[in-house]
């Protein structure tokens, strides 16, 4: 199974202080500044659209974004071109994008008190050529992240549940039971 | 290439229309040429518009960050048309002819919005769908997935013809003459790709009415208009349609004049192929600004344009299509899943109560409803859009419509499912009341993708949106009776000119800034198909246009006569007094004073019009032979692959047919009805272009004709490496040697004017 595209999302663990229209000058400072590896280009505002994709950083590599579509706010980074190297190599990747990027929006100063529940992560392969959402593909995805995540994270301890839908992409949401951490 | 780009095309290869495969595969193949300069970039343009693949906003790699102008650093490449940025990610323009979806179509676009665009499918005001920051390399992909659930993108932008629109409610409206569905769709089907809408000088946009009273279908603004219609002859009566031409918005808008007031059933499509061709051959090529089919009517006049078109219809030589697609009539008969009946025993909840006012309307068919489903500035998510092809498949027989209001239409709903749907509608977010009211407000995209955007109209529409909904508990309900339209620029994008309330985007330099404005333009009428344009009065800060809609409306509220409308309103208080009510608020203040004035909605950046960029509505004017050369040209490349691969017959016979094909579009440029055989092409290349001596080279005279001629007198040859590796060499001599010949005709041309 090719993890080419993924989609990791942390949520954010105090909701009700969440101003979503901030996130939009966070954003463009980081265009600015061109603050990522990646080549960021646009912020796209659909916080009119409920449960939608919110406030958008728009990059040519990957997309950034306050993300709502399961109901839940969070830091959601959306890979878009293929991602390079092995299985472990690209998760590690994903995992870094994704972790700097909280990173930085904790320290925004526009969004003081921000906070991000860094036990727990949503990850999506969002290629459903590479990896159809199959019972076979679940036990399969779910022997390679145990592999990945051992490799790739200080504690790797979780509990996942997968996404049993197969129109929707195939995916879990993994709860750990420390803080994610990267070796 | 991707890897999952190749799990598609071996996935998918049954489910494909074999030509739309094909066409699919030509443009891969074109992308491919493209990135290896072998195609002309105006060129590779044109072609990727008239596959819905649209350039966007920032793709020339310039984005004012609020600072400064700022390069994004997009790898150096090939442009993909001219100053647009290969890697620069890109709109896809979905057509979805008359708006008709089934539940498969929806999960489709909904898997597609997931994993290529920015996460929204985009309902537009032609009832297309529009996905955003689309990665070129993903097109053939999508243009897949799509296909194989019977979606063609050709001819979705550039200079064709676009989405065929018709009416949601046909077939279920009880104002309507009859079903307007199946014609759409036997016009879509016989228009795409037809040699005779090829060689536009822009767009040219169809749209039905079942009826002439409402807006639904808002045929006066249209190339092409189709208002159903009958009439009594011998004693029965016979269907037809009302036709008119010229309509269309855009900067200068023009009303559609009648060219006919019955064209019976019969001669709909023989009657617009008269008008394609007459269009093709006498509208404007090269001034873009002038080339629609209103400036061309507008010219010559209506009667003689009629007068033309009439003439060519004698010309056309028959296609039994005319009739056969007329024929298929009774496939499109749309029924219910479910029995009719009442609605009982209304439960008491007010936003039930609310919807069921402003989001349902009845069909001529007792016990069941239409219930319009509001989508906030058309926008929708993927998990709503399955969640509403399951609703779809529940209530109804897989059908739904979007409508040019950027909703989406649910039919032949019992009234005694009203309820449940409600709860379901609401379980997925979508049972938003109001829909046609105040508060669904119509936008186009402008600055957030749009490269021609000069002020954000979805920023205005959103706030709006929020505002109006503040106050909708206390609004009088004529009022929220009212329809708001906006536009980022003067191009008409968002149907400003048909709305009670109006607004396109303009830029305005105050002391040392620029400030957005907003044109506020009265007097549309959205009735009667679009009966009346309105006219800008006043340009106000994009800012102060939420106190414009409180003034107005209050102003109305107050002033008006028992019962009057509000464009009779309009009329009779004045423009000029609407114009000095507003005096106070067209005003910005300094920048020190208020700084928030010098940002658009939703976008903190200081204010600029830097971004804007050229805009590809136009498409690329390329003559018709360009195509011909350009797919002869592919085809002679893969000539060359097939011999690597060691199939020496497939790539010979590819040669042959890539000379054939470059012979065939000189021949178009004199005899547009040369049909696709061997023989007949031949026969028309030597009498017009050998015999006259028209190709012959200044040195080489005849010399590359000849290789056409001798290998199709080998036609049924075998190829094996060597002679295919001769033929294919050949070939593109032979091609080049028709760029050349088209080259001098042109210079000839060029000189004689």
């Amino acid at each position: 199974m090719e993890l080419e595209h993924l989609n990791l999302k942390i949520p954010i663990s105090n909701p009700e202080q969440l101003k979503p229209e901030l996130w939009n000058p966070a954003f463009q400072t980081w265009i600015q500044d061109q603050v990522c590896e990646e080549l960021l280009i646009d912020v796209a505002d659909y916080l009119h659209v409920p449960q939608g994709p919110g406030m958008m950083l728009i990059g040519l590599e990957a997309d950034y974004s306050l993300d709502h579509t399961d109901g839940r706010w969070g830091l959601k980074y959306n890979r878009k071109k293929t991602l390079t190297g092995d299985n472990e190599k690209r998760l590690k990747d994903a995992f870094k994008k994704t972790l700097s990027a909280c990173e930085r929006l904790v320290k925004d100063k526009n969004l003081k008190g921000l906070q991000f529940n860094l036990k727990e992560i949503e990850i999506l392969i969002n290629d459903r050529a590479l990896a159809p959402n199959t019972a076979e593909n679940r036990q399969n995805f779910k022997k390679e992240l145990h592999r990945l995540l051992t490799k790739v994270l200080i504690n790797a301890d979780h509990e996942g549940v997968f996404e049993e839908d197969p129109k929707k992409r195939l995916g879990v949401k993994i709860k750990f039971k420390e803080n994610i951490q990267l070796k | 290439m991707k890897v999952s780009s190749e799990l598609w095309k071996e996935q998918l290869k049954e489910q494909i229309r074999p030509d739309w495969a094909k066409e699919i595969e030509d443009f891969e193949t074109t992308i491919a040429l493209r990135t290896q300069n072998k195609v002309e970039e105006k060129l590779f343009a044109e072609t990727r518009l008239r596959r819905g693949v649209y350039g966007q906003r920032y793709d020339n790699g310039l984005r004012h960050d609020g600072i400064a102008q700022k390069t994004l650093n997009f790898e150096e490449k090939p442009g993909k048309g001219p100053g647009t940025v290969w890697d620069a990610p890109g709109m896809q323009r979905i057509k979805v002819p008359y708006g008709g979806l089934t539940p498969e179509q929806m999960e489709v676009i909904a898997d597609l919005t997931e994993e290529y665009s920015d996460g929204i499918a985009h309902v537009t005001t032609r009832q297309d769908f529009q996905l955003h920051y689309i990665h070129l390399e993903d097109t053939p992909s999508l243009h897949r997935r799509l296909a194989a659930v019977g979606i063609t993108v050709r001819e979705a932008c550039g200079n064709s013809v676009r989405n065929v629109t018709a009416c949601p409610y046909s077939g279920v409206c009880p104002d309507e003459k009859f079903d307007i569905t199946p014609y759409a769709h036997a016009l879509t089907y016989f228009l795409l790709g037809h040699p005779d809408v090829q060689d536009f000088g822009r767009k040219f946009k169809p749209a039905f009415s079942g009826c002439k009273n409402h807006a639904c279908g808002l045929t006066n603004m249209h190339d092409l208009g189709l208002i159903a219609t009958s009439r009594i002859v011998d004693g029965k009566e016979k269907q037809g349609f009302e036709i008119y031409v010229g309509g269309g918005l855009g900067a200068v808008p023009h009303q559609a004049k009648l060219l006919s007031d019955f064209v019976p059933l019969e001669e709909l499509l023989p009657l617009t192929q008269s008008i394609a061709r007459v269009f093709a051959r006498l509208g404007e090529k090269q001034n873009r600004n002038r080339a629609r089919l209103k400036f061309l009517i507008k010219d010559l006049g209506i009667e003689k344009f009629k007068e033309l078109v009439l003439e060519e219809r004698q010309k056309l030589p028959h296609d039994p299509r005319w009739t056969e697609m007329i024929q298929e009539i009774q496939s499109f008969q749309e029924s219910a899943k479910r029995p009719g009946g009442d609605l009982k025993n209304i439960p008491d909840d007010a936003d039930f109560k609310r919807w069921l006012e402003t989001n349902i309307r009845p069909q001529r068919q007792s016990g069941y409803v239409t219930v319009t489903i509001a989508l906030p500035l058309g926008d929708i998510t993927p998990n709503q859009l399955r969640e509403l092809a399951n609703i779809v498949r529940k209530y109804t027989k897989d059908t739904i419509r979007t409508s040019v209001e950027q909703n989406m239409v649910l039919r032949w709903i019992s009234k005694t499912d009203l309820w449940d749907l409600y709860q379901d509608l609401k379980k997925s977010q979508l049972s938003q009341s109001e829909a046609g009211h105040i508060m669904d407000i119509v936008a186009c995209p402008a600055t957030d993708t749009c490269k021609l955007g000069v002020a954000s109209s979805r920023g205005l529409a959103g706030e709006l949106r929020k505002q109006l909904a503040e106050k909708a508990f206390h609004m009088d309900e004529a009022i929220k009776d009212l329809h708001i339209k906006v536009s980022g620029c003067f191009n008409s994008c968002g149907q400003q000119h048909l709305a009670d309330l109006g607004f396109y985007g303009v830029g305005r330099k105050v002391g040392n800034y620029m400030v957005p404005h907003f044109q506020v333009v009265l007097g549309g009428q959205w009735e009667n198909n679009g009966g009346s344009y309105g006219l800008p009065i006043v340009a106000i800060p994009s800012k102060n246009i939420p106190a414009v809609v409180d003034r107005i409306s209050e102003k109305y509220l107050k002033e008006r006569n028992k019962q009057e409308s509000f464009q009779d309103f309009i009329k009779r208080i004045g423009k000029l007094e609407v114009k000095k009510s507003l005096e106070d608020l067209s005003k910005a203040p300094s920048f020190e004073e208020d700084p928030s004035f010098y940002n658009d909605w939703g976008d903190p950046r200081v204010y600029t019009t830097g971004d804007i960029g050229i805009g590809e509505c136009a498409g690329e004017v390329v003559n018709l032979i360009d195509f011909d050369l350009a797919d002869a040209e592919r085809e002679v490349f893969e000539a060359q692959v097939l011999l690597d691969e060691g199939k020496s017959q497939e790539a010979g016979n590819k040669a042959y047919w890539a000379m054939l094909h470059a012979a065939k579009g000189l021949v178009k440029t004199q005899f547009l009805d040369v049909k696709e055989e061997a023989e007949e092409i031949i026969q028309e290349f030597r009498k017009r272009f050998y015999d006259t001596e028209l190709f012959f080279d200044p040195f080489a005279k005849g010399k590359f004709a000849q290789y056409l001629f001798e290998t199709h007198q080998k036609a049924n040859q075998s190829f094996n490496s060597e002679n295919a590796h001769h033929t294919i060499e050949e070939a593109q001599l032979f091609i080049e040697a028709v760029h050349a010949c088209n080259l001098r005709m042109s210079q000839q041309i060029n000189q004689k004017k």
